[in-house]
């Protein structure tokens, strides 16, 4: 008997690991049991208890109560080719999804999964809600192993490992200081208010202390937000790079499995077949290091990460490519690309918006240092700042003449880039769910337009090739959709 | 198969507009009890009615296309700027037709294309035409 016939007789049931009690009780943390856990410490630190209710103690337990009746009723079953996932207590829901259905499952251990020897496990398909996991929950790690068995078992999968290095260029490209910030904030505040320390005063202390020593320098407010920007992008990347350790990519045959993280652990699985496209994509940072990324586009992914899956941190070009080139056969389109015309005028075309945004910058700079001379130092400052990105958006659009392609046939290929991002994207013909053909009065001119395309995808990606010949797009586009004008 | 907008089409979206633009200037006009400066905005929206119904209403209609292929259906719109939308059958999700009191009154209806993350809303047409159409797309071919 065969191994998939083993598959498709097999009856497993799996109960919820008792530490989903905590993840239903999540919602109610922060008015409920947090309150109580201060009186708790307050009790311990000074031996008396003041502001926690009794009704707040009973409403805990009362959670308490209902979280276990919930813990209870679910349960999962691997019934041959079905999952089936039941839940509720109260209010009973039960999902019937076939196995071929699944577009990809995943698996996380945080801190605290380490400690209690739990795993959160996510089961995802192409339905449900935009960047939301459709079903998540907690098993013990041996029920998570075995069910992952059953539903896509362990075969010889080729693993790839990317070194710390690559991790840390990853993370350094793809942290930004308002993730940070925004990740940061409310854990200081909560931790000061649990502490009863006012400790998000003593860190803008801090920082005002540190950058008063550059005041000779730069306008004070200058340094300030530069301080505050900077601890907020140490704390994203340093969040990234401890997440993105140990990136291990193991391919087979139709799965590809991704595996990440030192203290909390991720895995995921998801099928060859539910990836709608994949992007080769460079941020201003990787540019330094000559390196690019790869991320897939696969439907209903992951948990609220709008469905991209990040498959190489960090590599060159080539590499991406050579490794790829069997497990996608689409990276390499069979036809010749349409490219934008090498000539001086497309060159002013390409490159006609950054010069306005640079005479706009040096107008409104001046206009400003006219108006208020106080602030003239936080003007200028500012005015090269913008200069600065806009000189890289000039250098995007010079790349974009150079490098924009786009491919038409059986699989499809477009450059460009998106913000300050060089994309490309890859996909096959059939993962299409637009292309938008855009002729302003100067393409209609030069015999040229603007063409995006937008693959179907829960989060579509897009990407838009700007000054292409009209003709040999409509053409291509004509041949290989059966269009004719 | 290729639709276009015909001249029913064309007076029923003049009447839309020229119903909103004389409303506009009727307003500022009895504004203009307060201020004599309020005739300038009135005096505006005539104009401006005059030229989208008259210069951009039957341009846009003469340039509106709708293609159907074999497997894909483009829809190209747009004066100035021209924009062509090629949705492949097997990623459109349905099609649906809209209509108002106004455009049963001259048998019209308008047509709604999804695809995943992208609509189309196309303007009202014959609705024998309409109905034609949604089924030609919503049929067979997005099951294809």
């Amino acid at each position: 008997m065969s191994l998939a016939v083993i598959k498709a007789m097999i009856k497993r049931t799996y109960g919820a690991h008792p530490f989903m009690m905590l993840s239903i009780m999540k919602p109610f943390l922060f008015v409920l049991i947090l309150p109580v856990l201060k009186g708790l410490l307050q009790y311990l630190i000074s031996g008396r208890i003041t502001g926690v209710l009794t009704l707040e103690i009973f409403a805990a337990a009362a959670v308490l109560f209902f979280s276990f009746l919930s813990f209870k009723a679910f349960s999962v079953s691997i019934d041959g080719e079905k999952m089936v996932i039941r839940k509720g207590f109260f209010f009973k829901t039960v999902a019937v999804i076939k196995k071929e259905k699944l577009s990809c499952v995943s698996w996380g251990r945080s801190v605290f999964d380490l400690l209690f020897g739990s795993v959160t496990y996510r089961v995802n398909t192409e339905a449900g809600a935009e960047g939301k996991t459709d079903f998540s929950f907690k098993l013990k790690l041996k029920d998570a192993k075995e069910m992952s068995f059953f539903l896509y078992g362990e075969e010889n999968r080729t693993a790839v490992r990317f070194n710390v290095l690559r991790s840390a260029v990853f993370a350094a490209a793809t942290s930004s200081a308002i993730t940070g910030l925004i990740v940061g904030v409310p854990i200081i505040n909560n931790l000061g208010r649990l502490l009863g320390v006012a400790l998000s005063q003593t860190i803008f202390d801090e920082i005002n202390q540190a950058s008063s020593r550059f005041d000779k320098y730069f306008p004070p407010i200058v340094n300030v937000v530069t301080f505050v920007l900077i601890a907020g992008y140490f704390l994203s990347f340093l969040i990234s790079f401890v997440k993105m350790l140990g990136f291990r990519l193991r391919i087979g045959v139709d799965k590809t499995e991704v595996e990440y993280g030192i203290i909390a652990r991720y895995r995921t699985i998801f099928k060859k077949q539910a990836v709608n496209d994949v992007c080769i994509e460079q941020t201003p940072l990787m540019r330094l290091f000559k390196m690019f990324s790869m991320r897939a586009a696969v439907g209903g992914y992951g948990d609220k990460k709008g469905e991209k899956a990040i498959i190489v941190p960090a590599a060159r070009h080539y590499q991406i490519k050579n490794q790829f080139k069997a497990y996608f056969p689409f990276l390499y389109p069979d036809s010749r690309p349409i490219k934008a015309e090498r000539s001086k005028r497309n060159l002013a075309r390409f490159l006609w918006q950054a010069h306005l945004y640079a005479v706009l910058d040096i107008g409104v700079t001046v206009a400003l240092s006219v108006l208020f001379p106080s602030v003239l130092r936080f003007l200028l400052l500012a005015g090269i700042s913008v200069m600065a990105v806009i000189a890289y958006y000039g250098n995007l659009c010079f790349k974009c003449f150079r490098l924009g392609k786009l491919c038409i046939d059986d699989k499809i290929f477009a450059s460009g880039f998106s913000g300050l991002t060089v994309r490309e994207l890859y996909c096959e013909k059939s993962r299409i769910g637009e292309i938008i053909i855009v002729q302003t009065p100067a393409d209609r001119i030069y015999g040229t337009c603007k063409a995006e395309v937008v693959v179907r995808s829960e989060s579509a990606d897009r990407i838009k090739v700007r000054n292409i010949s009209y003709g040999q797009t409509m053409a291509a586009i004509g041949k290989n959709f059966n269009i004719s004008e | 198969m290729e639709f276009k907008f015909g001249r029913k089409t064309l007076f029923l979206w003049q009447l839309r507009v020229g119903a909103a633009f004389a409303a506009l200037t009727l307003f500022f006009a009895l504004l203009a009890a307060y201020s004599i400066y309020l005739y300038i905005p009135a005096a505006l929206a005539v104009l401006l009615g005059v030229i989208l119904i008259f210069c951009y209403l039957p341009a846009f209609f003469s340039r509106y296309k709708v293609f159907v292929g074999k497997t894909s259906v483009v829809v190209t719109r747009g004066v100035f700027v021209v924009k062509s939308h090629i949705m492949p059958f097997k990623r459109l999700v349905f099609a649906g037709g809209y209509s108002t009191p106004l455009a049963r009154l001259f048998r019209l209806e308008g047509i709604t294309l999804r695809a995943a993350r992208a609509t189309v809303i196309m303007p009202e047409i014959e609705c024998d035409a309409a109905r034609r159409l949604i089924f030609e797309l919503g049929g067979d071919k997005s099951d294809d």
